[in-house]
């Protein structure tokens, strides 16, 4: 057998630094950025003289990264955050960070490495970062998550950014299978302060098998622990995930077939702590997936089974953190509420947002999702998915529907198991590629989202039957030269009753508690947006939200907002 | 795809099917019934036996279930001593594992052979049960007794009393024993010294002239109960232990070890209360303050040589009074009376 050793590429590991020229030693790349936001918050009835009605905020940033390549297999990256927030004149309010830094390398033209800031991810049910957003929303929003993603370290392949090591490389083989990769990271989640709180590292790697074009398999591994010894606390956290993914695939001339699975299980356990017993469970899911290359049309069906007891905190923790007020507007109408959270905080408030682990299930709020709130790990959940779509036919249009039925594995308080119904759509039409003189763009978006969850029991009150409903619709019409003129309109209704469960600590259900919602919520958006580049582009916005509880619990208010935005990546 | 493929991947579903794992299906979290549910009984209160002997070892134990779990609390009062145990848990079925009784007391005095009243009372539920069984003989309770006070005054015992007013260091025959019917009362007004009485027990006044301690002083308690009567707030009570270190027979206060403890009467309720102390957590001390003890430093209860009660009191805070019943070591663990 012939042995050669490999490189594996991280794909996407470096982001926009790739389009960088690398033959410099030392170079200077980075982004920019400067934000105006004007806010006018006013009740949707009656006065409102308390809160303040006019909120003006903004900054303006430079993220400054040196790029240095000391030799042909090292690189180094150190990225400078330069932050300036509006009203802070001559160095006031002005904050200097270091925002990324990283090495990485090459060991003898073999062995591929990185130390410090990563991005890493494994599998969905391993280390995965999943989306935060379940309601639908038009192209117009895609600016603020696209900043706020970009602060929290958030890439559209799903990594978690974390400090630590990764290493990778692989075989080759000239018989019965083509190559062997292995990939391996660890990361330090918590320091100890060398008294009751310990040293806490996640690790784990995978190792794959590409036998053939057609099929490869592979052993994932993630591990999150507490290092014995780091301090005064005897009790040692410990959560293992092994799961193993099987992917096949065979095309003919004008088809695809694509079958997956992966199945594991976990283990969770707390050394030496008598108040908590060691839990574990399994997860299997399989995937199948059949594609017209000529028309893209597929067709895609999914079943899987998370077992109730599964945890996975590479998997499952949540990017929203919905325990936290949002520190815009926090309290608002006569009696001063609290404001709970709605979807502008999902454009705006990056203090919602997560970049650490959990160790255990975090708080969700059904309304933004509740039929897999922890993401395709969610535990507790066995049923099917079933997607059709068309992609870029002939460039004209994208549209993907699904429908997905759940249950859970064991019920909460009840034998009576709930019952998750979800149909969405998403569609894009590019009307200007179906004309054959206009040339500029002319975008059409429309999506829909509905979940139902249900549970019908022998008694009145195990009884849970909550609905959210979203929808968008939203355009962009290119009108002179690089200047786009964009509408968009979402909303949001969440309404029923759920039982949701309280959990402690250890992240065992302690409790439920009764949650009634009836809440309908939208925004209504029209923008100006000039490209000047791909790179860099203005964008003003002006948008209206409307928040309503039908149910007159809490008062209902609206916003007024503007917002200019402008990005620059260089 | 090649047959070789076709065997690589049935390997691998061979290994998904054969990931023998087994799950726990009961429901998470506590049950919704117990939570929201109706409040009903399904088996009504009841007691397993009406009449008990604990002094032959008998228990007896209380029973009903519940539509739900639930706060519940059965209250056993002696009709005569208004002796007090109170059984208390959160479940749906009371039994003879949540709620059996072998004699022992929650609130003092102790109860004596009579006959008691029981009442089970839930938590949020005005309904309450009621029964009564009787007590034939109360239960024996195992440890090196010293008094009980219901033999009368031991002809060795020691006792000094200042002459001061109201003085009264005497057993007492009436129906406020902690224990039995005899209990020992310590009172008066003495306006010119701390030291209002005292009462001494020595080894030899002990039927073996002796004892019998375990020289474990980590496995040993001295326990008494002690009453503070209503309105009386400055006793300060100071139980003195001498050993023999030497085994000569007699004490040397130079030479030999004495601990002690103080028990104030901020430490007490009114009423009667139970006094326990390990006797290794015990303390050499000069007017209260801890010292070095004079004798080799180690606990010997094994050759304790006599218990010094001693009474006291700030001379300017008026008249005090404290009864004191059912002096006993146990092993192991404080007296569960």
């Amino acid at each position: 057998m012939r042995r050669l050793l490999y490189i594996i590429l991280l794909a996407g590991m470096f982001g926009g630094l790739h389009a960088q020229d690398t033959s410099r030693t030392v170079w200077l790349s980075g982004r920019a950025r400067g934000v105006i936001y004007g806010d006018k918050y006013a009740p949707q009835k009656g006065n409102d003289s308390i809160t303040p009605a006019r909120l003006n905020s903004g900054h303006t940033l430079v993220d400054l990264s040196a790029n240095i390549k000391p030799n042909d297999q090292t690189y180094i990256n150190a990225t400078v955050r330069v932050r300036n927030d509006y009203g802070g004149f001559w160095g006031g309010g002005v904050t200097f960070d270091l925002r990324q830094l990283y090495v990485k390398g090459l060991i003898s033209h073999v062995v591929r490495y990185q130390l410090g800031d990563i991005n890493y991810k494994l599998t969905p049910y391993t280390f995965y970062n999943s989306s935060e957003r379940n309601f639908c929303q038009p192209k117009i929003f895609d600016v603020y998550n696209n900043m706020l993603h970009y602060d929290m370290f958030y890439y559209k392949n799903n990594t978690w950014r974390q400090q630590g090591a990764a290493v990778d490389f692989a075989l080759q083989f000239s018989k019965l299978a083509e190559e062997l990769q292995f990939n391996f990271f660890a990361t330090r989640q918590n320091p100890t302060n060398f008294a009751n709180i310990g040293e806490r590292i996640f690790y784990g790697g995978n190792v794959t098998l590409l036998q053939s074009k057609y099929l490869n398999a592979g052993v994932n591994y993630a591990e999150m622990m507490d290092v014995a010894g780091t301090s005064s606390d005897t009790t040692l956290f410990h959560n293992q995930v092994l799961t193993g993914v099987v992917n096949a695939q065979y095309a003919t001339k004008d088809w695809h077939f694509v079958g997956k699975t992966e199945f594991g299980n976990s283990a969770n356990f707390i050394t030496k702590d008598t108040n908590y017993n060691r839990i574990d469970d399994y997860f299997y899911d399989f995937n199948g997936r059949i594609e017209n290359k000529k028309l893209g049309f597929f067709v895609d069906a999914d079943y899987k089974n998370v077992g109730p007891k599964f945890r996975s905190p590479g998997a499952q923790s949540l990017r929203f953190n919905y325990a936290q007020t949002p520190a815009f507007l926090s309290r608002y109408g006569k009696n001063q509420d609290t404001r709970p959270i709605s979807m502008i905080d999902f454009l705006r408030d990056a203090s919602l947002y997560n970049y650490r682990l959990s160790p255990t299930l975090q708080v969700y709020l059904p309304r933004f999702g509740n039929a897999q709130p922890y993401g395709t790990a969610t535990p507790n959940r066995k049923g099917y998915t079933l997607k059709v779509g068309q992609k870029a036919f002939k460039k004209w249009y994208d549209w993907e529907a699904s429908y997905q039925n759940l249950s859970e594995i064991v019920g909460q308080g009840t034998t009576a198991l709930r019952n998750y119904k979800t149909v969405r759509l998403n569609a894009e039409w590019h009307i200007s590629k179906m004309m054959k003189t206009y040339r500029k763009t002319i975008d059409l978006q429309v999506a829909y989202w509905n979940e139902n969850t249900t549970r019908k029991g022998n008694e009145t009150f195990e009884n849970v039957d909550f609905t959210n409903t979203s929808y968008s619709i939203g355009a962009e019409v290119e009108t002179i030269s690089r200047l786009s003129i964009m509408w968009g309109y979402m909303s949001l209704k969440s309404s029923g009753f759920e039982s949701v469960a309280i959990r402690n600590s250890y992240g065992q259900v302690t409790d439920f508690s009764k949650y009634g919602d009836n809440i309908s919520e939208s925004i209504n958006a029209f923008g100006l947006k000039y490209a000047f580049s791909e790179n860099s582009s203005l964008q003003f916005n002006w948008q209206h939200c409307l928040w309503t509880d039908v149910n007159s619990l809490m008062a209902d208010y609206q916003f007024n907002q503007f917002a200019l935005m402008y990005n620059l990546k260089f | 795809m090649k047959m070789k493929n076709i065997r690589f991947l049935k390997l691998f579903l061979l290994m998904a099917l054969c990931w023998s794992c087994q799950r726990n299906m009961d429901t998470e979290g506590p049950n919704l019934v117990d939570l929201y549910g109706k409040f009903a009984v399904l088996e009504p209160f009841d007691v397993s036996a009406r009449e008990v002997d604990f002094s032959a070892g008998s228990d007896v134990y209380f029973t009903a279930r519940f539509s739900k779990i639930v706060d519940w609390k059965i209250t056993i009062v002696g009709e005569e001593s208004q002796a007090e145990k109170i059984i208390e848990g959160k479940s749906r079925a009371i039994d003879v594992n949540n709620a059996d009784w072998r004699g022992e007391t929650t609130v003092l005095p102790m109860f004596r052979a009579e006959k008691c009243k029981i009442q089970l009372s839930v938590a949020n539920d005005s309904l309450q049960f009621y029964d009564s069984l009787v007590i034939l003989n109360t239960r024996i309770i195992e440890g090196n007794l010293v008094t009980d006070f219901e033999d009368g005054f031991n002809g060795k015992w020691l006792s000094f009393v200042q002459s001061g007013a109201d003085m009264s260091f005497i057993i007492k025959e009436d129906s406020n024993a902690a224990q039995g019917k005899h209990y020992y009362d310590m009172g008066g007004k003495v306006d010119w010294d701390w030291l209002i009485g005292m009462i001494e027990f020595p080894a030899d006044a002990m039927p073996d002239g002796t004892f019998n301690l375990t020289d474990n002083a980590d496995n040993l308690y001295f326990n008494t109960m002690l009453y503070l009567p209503e309105g009386i707030v400055n006793p300060l009570i100071l139980f003195q232990f001498r050993e023999d270190e030497n085994d000569d027979g007699n004490f040397d206060e130079a030479s030999e070890d004495m601990y002690a403890v103080e028990v104030k009467a901020a430490a007490l309720q009114t009423g009667w209360n139970l006094f326990s102390i390990k006797y290794s957590d015990l303390a050499s001390l000069n007017n209260g303050s801890p010292v070095d003890p004079n004798g080799n430093g180690v606990f010997e209860p094994n050759k304790l040589y006599r218990i010094s009660v001693l009474y006291l009191a700030n001379p300017s805070s008026g008249y005090a009074q404290t009864y004191m019943d059912y002096v006993i070591f146990t092993d192991k663990s404080p007296l569960q009376p």
